[in-house]
């Protein structure tokens, strides 16, 4: 006869649809922050060094969205099971890795043509100035998008 | 590594989401040891074992 016992953790799970719904939250808060503070600094001093007055909004936008992100996710990993963290691990090697070896081949050309490459890519894209974000871009995409394949690869292999 | 998770389950006649929710993981994690293509912690082994009231050999076998 079953007698086993019935173990639901009390603690409140949080989805993923949940913790990315309140991280938007937080960055529309974060970007709404910022821009008033942009605008009563402007409004008070419109002599102000626009570019340090954008700097500090964007810490602070910045700040409040990745600590948000940060807390949120910390949340949902805890609520989740083994199986989805294994997932998730292994998604964040693999995927992860494979995306970082394309940033290395980028790197290396980069390298041997003393930077040509990249400056044509600047060109090609129109990005002049941005080069930072560019660089953001080349080196998160390809991790992410190694990541969200590695992910499925490792449910169509458990399912 | 083999279980008799499925048969168990059946025994009982708990849906593979009822037993998950005993168990504290997803649906799917519950089909993924089913069909032997995920092999438990032994701390959701032993979690396995107390829902049955069976020892953790008695469900799977290596």
């Amino acid at each position: 006869m079953f007698e086993g016992k019935n173990i639901v953790s009390k603690e409140k799970k949080l989805s993923f649809a949940g913790t990315l719904a309140r991280v938007m939250g937080f960055s529309l808060i974060g970007s709404l922050a910022a821009l008033t503070l942009v605008m009563v600094v402007m409004l008070i001093q419109p002599q102000s060094d626009k570019t340090q007055v954008l700097t500090i909004a964007g810490l602070i936008s910045g700040v409040l969205i990745m600590g948000a992100a940060m807390l949120y996710s910390i949340r949902w990993w805890r609520g989740v099971d083994e199986a989805v963290r294994q997932a998730h691990s292994w998604a964040w090697y693999w995927g992860g890795s494979a995306g970082l070896a394309f940033v290395g081949i980028f790197y290396v050309v980069s390298v041997f043509t003393q930077g040509a490459a990249p400056q044509r890519l600047v060109e090609i894209l129109n990005v002049a100035g941005r080069e930072v974000e560019l660089g953001v871009g080349i080196a998160t995409i390809p991790m992410l998008l190694g990541y969200g394949i590695a992910w499925g690869i490792w449910w169509l292999r458990h399912r | 590594m083999k279980n008799r998770l499925k048969v168990l389950r059946a025994e009982l006649n708990l849906s593979q989401a009822e037993l998950a929710q005993r168990l504290d993981v997803s649906r799917q994690t519950v089909n993924a040891i089913e069909t032997e293509k995920y092999d438990p912690s032994l701390q959701l082994a032993f979690k396995i074992a107390d829902v049955f009231a069976l020892k953790i050999e008695d469900i799977f076998q290596p």
